[in-house]
This record gives C-alpha cells, sequence and structure tokens, in this order.
C-alpha cells in the first residue's frame, strides 16, 4: 500500500532529547514513512515518546528540546527550515488536529470567524467573501450539518463530536498533505468517535492525504490504520501492516497491549446473583440542575437502579447520559429533586445530617481522575489511615497494619512513603481503592475509574477491583462508558440514554443480545481490536448511510 | 537562600540588640545628637555620617529596624488572620454568609486606604508601633482575604475534598487537613511580599506625619526626614533605604523558599 517511490514524510534515526547535562534522551533514534494516500498509526502507552516524535515534525516542541536525526518532509528537510519556512510549513504543508476539540477553539469568537481566520492566514490574497465560501466548504468537507448556521455559533454552543469536525476543517484549510491527529477522538463518545473515524479515514484514502494518528487505543488502530508503528520507552519496537500486527504480534511488548484491550464476550458466563437484599435501591430518581433565573436541566429523569450485596452493577452511557450523576446523588453531591435513594434499606434523602454521614461510611468511592482525588499533601499510608483513624477510631500499631493489609490487597506495599505526585497514574488509582474500601463499605461507587488510565494500567487495576470485591463481597456501582470494560467486570448492567434507563439486565444478556435499538448502536460503534470486523462494520455504516 | 536568611537574621538581631550593634563603631546612642553637625558626611566614628539632627546615622537606623520589623510583621500577621478567617467562611460558607462577607470586604477594599488611616490614627491619639501595626493590619487584609476565598473554592471543589465528604469526616477536619493546607499557599506568598510593603506603607504615613512621630524612631521616619533634604544631603537617606530593601529582598526570598518547602509535590 505504501508508495515507495516518494513518501510524503520520511523521518530517519529521529532522537529527542530534553533538559542539558545531562540531556535526557526520550525518543531513541526512530525511523518513519507515511505516503500520500496511508493512515499510519504510531501506537504506545503514555510517556512512550509518541506525541513528542509527532510534534518534532512540526518542530513545535517546548523549549529546551534538542532534535536529531532526519525530517523530509515532502522533499525539504524540516530541521533545516529557518522560523519563516516553519510557519508556512505549518498548516500548509502538515497541519494538526488537536485531542481535545473544545479547548482548541477560541471560546469568544464564532466558529465562522474562526475557520475564516485559519483560511485566510495561508491565503491573505482571498477576500473576505472568498474566504467565506471556502469556509463553508471546509465545513461541508467534514460533514458538518448546516454549516451556514454553525458560522454564527460559537464553540460552547456546539457538542465534542462538532468541535472536533471544525477542528479538522481549520487544519484542511490550506489543503495540507499531512494530517497529523493526536489523539483525535480520546475525549469523544464511542458513537461520535466512529463519524469522526470516517471523516480521517475519507480524508486520507479518498483524497490521497497522509495522515498520521497518534493514539493508545487499539480499537481505533484496527478501525482505520493501514500501517502500524509501535512505540515502547522512546523506541520502536516493532512495525507492520494493520493485519499482520493484529493477526501475528512478533514481539511481546505488542502482544502485551493486545491482551490488555478488553473485549466485549471474552468472559464466559458468570452466574446472577440472587438476593432479596439491597445494598442500593434507586426509585424514580430525578435530578436537576439550574433553576431560578436559567433554565432548568433535568440530568436524570426517572431512573431505577438497584445494587444487591455482592453484585456488580455497570452503569453505562456516553456523556450527559447521568450516569455520574446518578452515582453523585447517592453520595449527597449531587441534588435529588425526586424519587428515592436507600443505601442497605436506609433512606438518604431524608436523614439528619448526623445519620447521613453515618450513612456515608457504609459508601466507598472510586473517583475517575486519581491525580485529583487524593489530597496531594498527604502520603500513601496518611491517605489510607485517614478513615481509619477518623471515623473508624483506630490508633497505633492496628491503624498500621489495617493499612499495610489494604495496601497488599491492592498490590501497593512498601510505597507507604511515597506522595500522590511519585506515583504513576494506575498506582495513584489503587490508592483510592484502598481508601474506598478501608471501612468495609457495603456499596461501593466507581465511576469510570479507570478511563484516565492506559489499557495495560487499566487491566491491572481491573484486576485489583475485582480481587478486592471478591475478598470483601461489597455490592458495586460501576459507572463506565466502556462497554468492553463492563463486560470484563460487571454481573448486570443498566443502559442509560439522556437521563433514563433504556435497558436493564445480565451482562451476557444485555450485552451480547441487546433488546434496544439504542444498545446495539451502542455495541456496534464501540471499535473492537480487530482489523477484520471493523473493516466489515465500516462498510455496513457506509452502506447504510448512502 | 542562605544569603537571604543571613540579612535576615542579622537586622533581626539590630532589632533584638540595638545597642550592641549601634555601638560598633564608637557613637551607640541615636539620641545623642550634636547639631553642629547637622547633615554631615561620613566622619571617623560616624562611617554613614549625621541627620539633619546631628544624629548619628548608623545608630539611628540599627535602632529603627526594631520598630520596623515588628510593624511589618506584626501589621501583616493581624491582616493575614483577618484575611484567612473570613477568607475560609466566605469559601466555605453558604450563600448568604459570602454575600456579607463579600460586601464587607469591599466596603474595606474600596475605602481609600491613607483617609481612613488618617482618621483613625488621628482619633488613637496614640501612635506607637502597635497602634500603627493594628491601623495598617485592618485596612491591609482585604485582597488576601479575596485571594484566600477564590483558593479555598477551587480547592472545595476538587475530588479529594469530595472523597474526604463522601468518607463520612467531620467538617473541621477537613477544612484543617484538606482544604486550608492545599488553599493557603498563594495567601502565603501575598504577605511575605506584604510585610515589605507594610514597612514602606508605615514610612509612607510617617513622611505624611501620622505615623510614628518623634522620638520613636523607624526607618520610615528617616527615610522621611531625609528625603526632604535629599538634594543637599542624600547620604541621609541610603542607609535606612538600603536596609528597607534588603528586609522586603530576603523576606520575599525566604517567602518563597517556604512555601515550596512546604509543598510535597517540590520535595526530592
Amino acid at each position: 500500500m505504501t508508495d515507495a517511490s516518494t513518501p510524503l514524510l520520511t523521518i530517519r534515526d529521529l532522537r529527542v532529547t530534553f533538559g542539558s547535562r545531562p540531556a535526557h534522551e526520550v525518543v531513541h533514534g526512530i525511523d518513519l514513512d507515511v505516503a500520500g494516500g496511508e493512515v499510519v498509526a504510531l501506537v504506545g502507552e503514555s510517556g512512550s515518546g509518541k506525541s513528542v516524535s509527532a510534534m518534532s515534525i512540526l518542530r513545535l516542541l517546548p523549549e529546551g528540546a534538542g532534535v536529531t536525526g532526519s525530517i523530509r518532509l515532502d522533499g525539504k528537510d524540516v530541521l533545516a527550515m529557518s522560523q519563516r519556512e516553519l510557519r508556512s510549513m505549518r498548516g500548509n504543508t502538515a497541519a494538526l488536529i488537536s485531542q481535545d476539540p473544545i479547548a482548541s477553539l477560541n471560546p469568544v469568537f464564532t466558529i465562522g470567524f474562526q475557520v475564516v481566520e485559519a483560511v485566510r492566514a495561508h491565503s491573505s490574497r482571498l477576500s473576505a467573501k472568498e474566504a467565506r465560501r471556502r469556509a463553508i466548504e471546509l465545513l461541508t468537507l467534514v460533514e458538518i450539518p448546516e454549516p451556514e448556521l454553525r458560522m454564527k455559533q460559537y464553540p460552547h454552543e456546539l457538542s465534542g463530536g462538532q468541535c472536533q469536525r471544525v477542528g479538522i476543517a481549520m487544519a484542511l484549510a490550506a489543503d495540507p498533505q499531512l494530517l497529523i491527529a493526536d489523539e483525535p477522538t480520546t475525549a469523544l463518545d464511542v458513537t461520535i468517535q466512529a463519524e469522526i473515524l470516517d471523516v480521517l479515514s475519507r480524508l486520507g484514502r479518498e483524497q490521497g492525504r497522509g495522515v498520521l494518528l497518534i493514539t493508545h487505543d487499539m480499537g481505533v488502530v484496527a478501525d482505520i490504520a493501514d500501517r502500524v508503528l509501535v512505540m515502547h520507552q522512546g523506541a520502536l519496537v516493532e512495525h507492520g501492516t494493520t493485519q499482520s500486527i493484529f493477526d501475528s504480534p512478533q514481539r511481546d511488548y505488542t502482544r502485551a497491549l493486545l491482551d490488555a484491550v478488553p473485549r466485549i464476550g471474552r468472559r464466559g458466563p458468570s452466574p446472577a446473583p440472587v438476593s432479596a437484599d439491597r445494598a442500593l435501591e434507586i426509585s424514580g430518581l430525578v435530578v436537576e440542575y439550574g433553576g431560578r433565573l436559567k433554565r432548568t436541566v433535568r440530568a436524570v429523569d426517572g431512573v431505577d437502579v438497584h445494587v444487591r450485596p455482592g453484585e456488580m452493577r455497570g452503569l453505562v452511557g456516553e456523556s450527559g447520559s447521568g450516569k455520574s450523576t446518578i452515582g453523585r446523588a447517592v453520595i449527597g453531591a449531587a441534588p435529588i429533586t425526586a424519587g428515592h435513594v436507600a443505601v442497605n434499606g436506609r433512606e438518604v434523602t431524608s436523614a439528619t445530617p448526623r445519620q447521613r454521614r453515618h450513612a456515608r461510611q457504609a459508601i466507598g468511592v472510586v473517583f475517575q481522575n486519581p491525580s485529583t482525588s487524593l489530597n496531594p499533601r498527604y502520603t500513601v499510608a496518611q491517605t489510607v489511615a485517614e478513615p481509619l483513624t477518623q471515623v473508624e477510631g483506630l490508633r497505633g500499631a492496628a491503624v498500621k497494619a489495617r493499612v499495610q493489609e489494604l495496601l497488599e490487597a491492592v498490590r501497593l506495599d512498601g510505597h507507604a512513603d511515597h506522595y500522590g505526585h511519585e506515583l504513576s497514574g494506575g498506582q495513584k488509582q489503587r490508592v483510592a481503592i484502598a481508601r474506598a474500601v478501608a471501612l468495609r463499605p457495603t456499596l461501593l461507587i466507581a465511576d469510570e475509574p479507570t478511563s484516565a488510565l492506559d489499557v495495560s494500567v487499566q487491566a491491572q487495576v481491573l484486576d485489583v477491583f475485582r480481587d478486592v470485591q471478591r475478598e470483601m463481597g461489597f455490592g458495586c456501582l460501576f459507572i463506565s462508558h466502556d462497554l468492553a470494560v463492563i463486560d470484563e467486570l460487571c454481573d448486570t448492567v443498566t443502559v442509560l440514554h439522556r437521563g433514563r434507563v433504556i435497558e436493564e439486565g445480565h451482562r451476557e444478556q444485555v450485552l451480547t443480545h441487546p433488546s434496544a435499538e439504542y444498545t446495539r448502536r451502542l455495541l456496534a460503534a464501540a471499535p473492537v481490536p480487530d482489523p477484520s470486523v471493523q473493516a466489515q462494520r465500516r462498510a455496513q455504516r457506509l452502506a447504510g448511510a448512502a | 537562600m542562605w544569603i537571604a536568611t543571613s540579612v535576615l537574621a542579622v537586622l533581626l538581631l539590630f532589632a533584638l540588640f540595638p545597642a550592641f550593634f549601634a555601638g560598633l563603631f564608637g557613637n551607640g546612642d541615636p539620641r545623642a545628637c550634636d547639631l553642629a553637625h547637622s547633615a554631615e558626611g561620613p566622619a571617623p566614628g560616624h562611617p554613614f555620617g549625621y541627620d539633619l539632627q546631628g544624629c548619628d546615622i548608623w545608630a539611628n537606623s540599627v535602632y529603627g529596624a526594631q520598630s520596623s520589623i515588628t510593624v511589618g510583621f506584626l501589621a501583616t500577621a493581624i491582616a493575614l488572620g483577618i484575611a484567612l478567617t473570613l477568607g475560609t467562611l466566605s469559601g466555605l460558607g453558604g450563600r448568604v454568609v459570602d454575600w456579607i462577607v463579600q460586601r464587607v470586604t469591599e466596603v474595606f477594599l474600596g475605602f481609600p486606604f491613607l483617609l481612613a488611616a488618617i482618621v483613625v490614627l488621628n482619633t488613637l491619639g496614640a501612635r506607637n508601633v502597635w497602634t500603627v501595626s493594628l491601623v495598617l493590619g485592618v485596612f491591609g487584609w482585604p485582597t488576601m482575604a479575596r485571594l484566600m476565598r477564590a483558593s479555598v473554592r477551587s480547592v472545595r471543589h476538587s475530588e479529594y475534598v469530595l472523597a474526604a465528604r463522601t468518607m463520612g469526616l467531620r467538617l473541621p477536619r477537613i477544612i484543617k487537613r484538606y482544604v486550608l493546607p492545599n488553599a493557603i499557599q498563594p495567601v502565603f506568598v501575598l504577605a511575605t511580599i506584604s510585610i515589605g510593603m507594610v514597612i514602606v506603607a508605615e514610612s509612607t504615613l510617617t513622611y505624611l506625619g501620622i505615623g510614628l512621630s518623634s522620638p520613636a524612631i523607624s526607618w520610615g521616619l528617616q527615610i522621611a526626614a531625609g528625603s526632604r533634604i535629599f538634594q543637599t544631603a542624600p547620604h541621609v537617606l541610603v542607609l535606612p533605604s538600603v536596609m528597607l530593601a534588603l528586609t522586603v529582598l530576603s523576606v520575599v526570598a525566604i517567602g518563597e523558599e517556604l512555601r515550596s518547602a512546604f509543598d510535597p509535590r517540590e520535595r526530592r
């Protein structure tokens, strides 16, 4: 598939260093080619050097970075370019599509203004009218519905997916031959992700542009990449066509990376929990935000969910489905407009503050982002000991023994005296789990506990989670947008959409034989790390759209 | 760092044992003045010369350290205390408490500082180190309080505070261990800078004739007196100004160092 004669981008022995005396090398000599009309994926975990490598193509590295080797883009040596040449190269020859579509648009200007500005930045000869026409053309190219109307809107009025389309349109303004997409769909829901990937793949394959896709998501790779390069700790581990990498990975690292990706249906059948008791009973829950002067927004609209003791209940939905709000309502961090929430048979809404505090002790919580959910001024041991000393009233040696026991349970013994910033994301999340189960809660609420982590780390955290749950037997409300993760971990599943329950039932039944149309759509959009399955799905989707 | 510490240590020693240091050059009494030498330059035994009254400048500057440094620290401590209390109250309290504290803060912020100081100091009558510090402290807190409020607000909504609440911890514990230590940093930095500003403000008040007054001795008084005869005898201004600048610089440097020392994220 590679155009062997003149690749668009040729990188040889690229080395990137940071700092001086001693310089710290983060990329250790990688080779990479991208030809027109092909999508090349650069895959790796965070810290593997994949973004740094891609940014060095545009020479957009932070100050103090040293780049050696050779980068030839469209026949020109990027490393020898002057500031002026670089400016004209960026956008004209190669353009960047960033990870966070909303943050990368300026919130105080309209979409139209920003796209027009991108157009005129590269061809200042265009009149205002022509630039506007070109802007609308670009928005149409990335399949934004009603582009004329969008031109007048501000970024906050658009959804994340629409903003990413605008970002792509702006990157296309000067018709660059190379698109560098840095995790372009990580911040988006799966159904939106599929659409954005369609756009990218079409821009690449059909219009002859080269696309360099940086991602950690093997499902995305399987979906649109022609060739794959796997990076690990700054070095190229393996490269090949997508099919060959997925079918017969040569290196252990690649194999481990692929194995870590959760897949629906990999886990065998599991027994359905049977018990009349309820660790958590939510009925008719309504949560409304806003009010007074603003329009009220109904985030949760009459939801019934229950968790039996020892049951792992998955709560799945896209952003805006109200899944996190339900979790927050249980711990009293969201207003309950109507309905009932009972933990262990005791109503949380009608309790006195004192009773509420007691009720909270029966609930453990694990948050999405472990970097912000740990007190930065506590060591690991202090964090885990906090509920023991403050709520249970343990002292001295008893605390030490319990902390040691808990840290062993999450496989973190030996890290007791470290501060949060000294730990990796996965380790921090395990500290959070240890803290959450310290009081032996009967109910654990986990709000997207692994979505901020790399896949290989995610697998490890899920293992710990499963072990701890099996040992302590708490009921768990596991909130996630990732169906595969839910499938690996949970017993029962509730699917949410726009604040309402769409489907509810046993894991195998919901995830393999869904009865609701929405669940089917969600399952079809979730990328699977298998190129042939993805190709089949894409063909179906495009046939359906035509 | 150690330069700043030693400079501040020396100045503190001046403040604690003025008699010893003032006497280093043989003329230790700041009040032993001889009008015959009015505003004369350096002479043996008087390395920095005489001021307008014919007093030894070195002795005066050493004695001045006491009141200037006391005013600086005391006024800042008063302001910091008020700011932390009100800022935390406003940041954590409900809508009503926040509204009241905010309006009070704005009133103080909108008050012309000098006018207020003139009125209060004239009413108080006695103008010594304590009253001047009190006035400077009581009118110096609003900026710090606003910063504290903003800082508490951002920490209050962080997930670790939510995590602490879901653990069932009591409110005082949450404030003491989770909110304050993480919110206090920027306020602390502002406070160290404000020590310098207060010392300068004290000299401004003195210059206007409403701060400390003779026979009290302070850098502010010296600078005020010196500035009136700056064109004929510039040397009168030099020593107290240098001491003031050194104090401010070393306090700011030490404050910055303390901040990073107390932050576990910057510990190695």
